[in-house]
This record gives structure tokens, sequence and C-alpha cells, in this order.
């Protein structure tokens, strides 16, 4: 009688090539010894597989990014990758053919891990949107009559949302791993990462910082516990993890040490992780808050109100007819309204734009602001409301318990909350 | 109005020894057929003559012919679309979902027989429908659908999935 496990190889391997997904591979693989033998040794399985659920647009970011994450450091030989990625990513599959199974799978596994952090991402958008922000709520006016009822509704992405943003956070992990200061030449890693952001359009950089603004977020709720009990990491000033992009240097160590944080077993364990994250570089998206400074302290013409938006603004971004044929503009052309007097990219990045990038997955979507009747939230808005930071601010609750929250502690969250 | 010639038959026999009259371009779903009948002649088909088809029996062989007339006007399948088709899994048509209702030793006997026989798109459904029942399990629910023993070791398992986890660091 045939059985799975003891059919031809041939008409086995021809059954393990036609899974969906790279979770079924690797249950598969854990299976028996025959099952995961095939695997091993024939490698279009795996790397069809994980090519199909990728997909072609995500793949050479993938690869990309898992080459950065294992390549040894510096990095200055190897900008011929980030070359490829944009001009020429054939190139880059070619290279994916003559990976080994066992680095597909781990790629198939980091793809996981980006996919749910993208869904997540976007589940969190919403709930900013539902209010548990209070600047995103002054930012709307939101009256509870007219609060919109799709905050519930499950979080369904669009393929090409999921490109959209699963692509934004393998910039922001090439970012990280290719191009973080700290143990190399500090200019040279300057002007390769200012090379590598420049390849981006205006609004993908402000996608990648996104990805950040919701990754900062993360990496402090993650460690908030242990920070708290150990101000003093091996020696080290715990007040150095402070996140946010009021920050300079940002808690940017990539996704796999954000990871490993949050599958520490104990406080004791996760302190050593950080211990050892303290001692990386980081890599910041544009510099743009220093950049605009330094451009307020070089014009007087820039006037301090830049920051803030106006009502007519708001909705040009919303139905901005120039979005209309390219969804991946979304409404970046309301964060650049606010800056126009900013030359290159400088205004990206800016803190007085992290509310909307937290809600960003929710307007960067033509058919979501029609759907959800969004349009109309922008109707109280007036010049003056438009993210100025409340000083009651500090009073907001947080969902997170308080263990033995130190004062600096207290300041860290507080400076973390009043941006 | 001409009359439609009537389809021309061959005859295939089982390896226990039964003889089915099927439609020539019923037959020639099977590529091994196929290029057997090119091979013969048309002078020597007949009944007493019929192929053998060695490693499929009655019950299986009788399935499998269903399965071709039911498809015998498909177009064939360009090289394209069979690359495509293993990245869409999870489709399969209505008519084979049903026709693929069998006990697993049935399955198996059908995809290895469309194998030998050399019918990609029988194999092509029959192979998707086994990977649809993997989808979705944990490796110990994949065993227990298909009767499988582990063979390996706690401290083998473990190490397998340490190997594939990326969350490494520099």
């Amino acid at each position: 009688m045939p059985t799975l496990s003891k059919l031809p190889g041939e008409v086995l391997t021809e059954i393990l090539r036609r899974l969906p997904d790279w979770q079924s591979l690797m249950a598969a693989s854990l299976t028996c010894q025959r099952l995961h033998s095939y695997i091993q040794s024939y490698q279009p399985i795996a790397a069809d597989i994980v090519e199909a659920e990728v997909g072609e647009s995500l793949l050479p970011y993938l690869i990309v990014a898992s080459l950065g994450a294992s390549l040894p450091r510096p990095f200055e030989k190897a900008w011929f990758l980030i070359s490829h990625l944009y001009d020429k990513p054939e190139a880059i599959m070619v290279a994916y053919r003559a990976m080994s199974p066992r680095g597909i799978l781990r790629m198939g596994h980091f793809h996981e891990y980006v996919c749910l952090l993208t869904h997540e991402w976007a589940s969190d958008s919403w709930t900013h949107m539902n209010m548990h922000d209070k600047k995103i709520r002054a930012l709307f006016k939101f009256r509870e009559s007219r609060r919109p009822t799709m905050v519930d509704a499950e979080i369904k992405m669009s393929k090409a949302e999921k490109i959209r943003w699963a692509r934004a956070i393998y910039r922001f992990e090439i970012l990280v791993h290719f191009f973080r200061s700290g143990d190399v030449a500090q200019r040279t890693i300057a002007k390769l990462r200012h090379a590598y952001l420049a390849k981006h359009p205006a609004w993908e950089l402000e996608q990648i910082t996104a990805v950040i603004d919701f990754l900062d977020y993360r990496l402090l709720y993650a460690t908030y516990e242990t920070t708290a009990k150990y101000e003093d990491l091996a020696g080290k000033d715990a007040y150095d993890l402070r996140v946010g992009p009021h920050k300079p240097n940002r808690q940017t160590w990539g996704l796999s040490f954000l990871r490993r944080v949050e599958l520490a077993k104990s406080i004791e364990d996760q302190r050593d992780i950080l211990a050892t994250g303290l001692e990386k570089g980081s890599a910041q998206p544009a510099n743009s808050m220093q950049h605009y400074q330094e451009a307020v302290a070089r014009n007087a013409a820039v006037p301090p109100q830049l920051y803030h938006f106006h009502t007519g603004e708001m909705e040009a971004m919303i139905l901005a007819e120039t979005n209309k044929g390219n969804v991946d503009v979304g409404p970046y052309t309301c964060w650049r309204q606010s800056h126009a007097a900013l030359s290159g990219c400088n205004w990206a990045s800016t803190r007085e734009n992290q509310s909307l990038r937290m809600i960003a997955y929710v307007f960067w979507d033509q058919e979501r602001i029609q759907t959800w009747d969004l349009k109309v939230l922008c109707g109280w808005l007036k010049d003056n409301d438009f993210i100025r930071p409340d000083p009651k601010d500090s009073k907001e609750t947080t969902s997170l318990s308080k263990p033995t929250m130190t004062p600096r502690w207290a300041r860290v969250l507080r400076d973390f909350r009043s941006i | 109005m001409a009359e439609s010639k009537p389809a021309q038959k061959i005859w295939i026999r089982s390896n226990d020894d039964k003889t089915f009259e099927i439609d020539r371009d019923v037959g020639e779903r099977s590529v091994l057929i196929k290029n057997l009948l090119e091979d013969v002649g048309d002078a020597d088909l007949s009944e007493e003559n019929a192929i053998p088809i060695q490693n499929v029996n009655e019950t299986v062989l009788r399935k499998v012919i269903e399965w071709c007339e039911h498809h015998r006007n498909d177009p064939p399948a360009s090289q394209d679309e069979e690359s495509d088709a293993r990245k869409k899994t999870t489709e399969i048509e209505e008519w084979d979902q049903k026709f693929m209702q069998v006990d697993q030793e049935m399955l198996f006997e059908i995809i290895l027989a469309a194998n030998y026989l050399d019918i990609k798109a029988l194999l092509d459904v029959g192979c998707k429908t086994v990977a649809n029942m993997i989808k979705g399990k944990s490796p110990e629910e994949i065993r227990k659908t298909f009767n499988i023993t582990n063979d390996f070791s706690p401290e083998e398992e473990e190490q397998i999935r340490r190997e594939n986890e990326w969350a490494e660091d520099r």
C-alpha cells in the first residue's frame, strides 16, 4: 500500500513543490527523516515555495535584507548588492537560485515575521484612529456621534498594501544592516546611507519612517519592564534605550534583535540582549530633524508655524487628483506641503509628522477613505489644531503595567508621549 | 452536413488482465500511451493486442480513464501554465475535487498511475490534493493524517528548528 513517506522521490518532490507556504513546508520537514532529507537535498522545493509566497516584488528585498543580516561587516564593498536591488533585481535572483535550502527556509521564516509586523502595524493604525492616542483625537476632533465605525473592522490588507508596507520594513532592515554607524568609518557609511536613501522618492522615505516609528514603539513596549528594573545594563546607561524620533540615535538595530528581545525568557535574559544592543551603532532614516533645525537656523524665512497643516491641505491629501494614479504616493502631498520650504528630503521623517505616520496605513488608500467617509473627519480641522503637543498629555494613561517605574523612566515615557 | 467521424477505439489492459476499450483521444491524455500508439501503428490496434499498463490495476485504471474522459477536450498545458500551476496550489476545479474524494490508498495509487502514464494534469491535481491535506497542519498532525512514524530524536527535531531560525544577530 503506497503511503506519503514511501512514495518515489520524483512524486514526493512534485507534492512538496506544491505546498502553499513556508509554514507547511517547515512542518513537512519536521515530520520524518525522509521528507526532511528531500527538502534539504532538492533546493527548488524550498526555492519555489518561498518565491511563490513572497512574490517577485518583495523577494529581492528579502534576499538583500537577509544577506545584510548575515554577511560580515563592514559593507563598503557590498554596495553592488544595493545597486542590483534597485537597478538589476534579476541578478539578485540568480544568487537566490544558488542559495542552500536551509538559507531559503530561514528567509521564509524571516518573511513570516515581516508579514506579521505588517499586519500589526496596520492594526495599530486603526487602534490609533480609535482615539487611544490623544494627539490623534485632537487632530481630528472626533465626536462620539460622528465617530467612524470602521475601527473595529477586521484588518484586510490588499496585495498592494502588503507589498508597500512589507517593502518598507525590508528597506528599513537594509538601512539598519548595511548603513549602521558605529563600527566603521562614519563618513563612508554616512555617504553610502545618503546614496541609499536617495534611491527612494520622498513618500517612500516617509513609509520607511512610519515603519521605524512603529518599531520604536514596539521596542519600547517590549523592553519597558526590563529597562524600568535595570537602569544599568551591564555597566551601560539604559537611558540610551530611549526611543522616538526626538532621539538623535534611534534604536534601529534590526528585526532579529527586536525578535530576540521579545522572545527572551526572562527579564534578566532580556537585559543581557539589550546590553549588546547598546554596543551597536544606529541608523537614522534621514537625519531630517537635524537638517531641519539647521535649515531653520540658516533661514529665518522658514516660519515655525510651518509645522501646521491647513484644512485645505488635509483635504488635498485625501482626495488629491495626483494621488489617484499612484497608490504609493498616498497622503504624502500633505506631508510635503507642510514643509514645502525645505529642500530635498529634509522634510521627511520629522517628529511633527509622527502622529500622521501612526495612522498612515488608514489614510494611504483612496478607496478606504471613500468607504469609511474619512474625509468628513477633516471637516473640524482648523489651522492650529494640527499636531500641537498637549501639555496635559502627561496625564494620559497607558496600558503598560508599572511595576517599578523610576523617575528617570517616568521622564522617558513622558518625553515619548509628548512628541 | 457531413456526419462526424466515429471516434477511433483503442484497447488498454491493466496489470490484473482487465481490458478497457476507450476512445483514442481519451487514451492520448497519457503521453506514455500516445507514444506507444505512434510506435505500434494503427494496423496493429486490436482488443487482442491491447496495450499493457503494467503498473496499474483495474480499479485504479478505471478511475484514471474516468478522469481522462472528463478532461478529453482540455487544451494541452503549456510550459508556462505548468510552472504557474505550482504557484496556485489551493486551486482545484470542483469536479476534480470531487473526483479526488477517495481513500488515501486510492489517492496515492492515482498519483502513481498518473506519474507512470505521464498524465501531467492528473498528477498536478493529485499532488495539489495531497499538498492541501498538509497545508496548515503541525508536524504531528501530518504524521497522524498520513500514518507516518516520527523517526527523529527530540534533539534532532530541536536542531532542525534551530537551523531554520533566522533571528541570528551580529
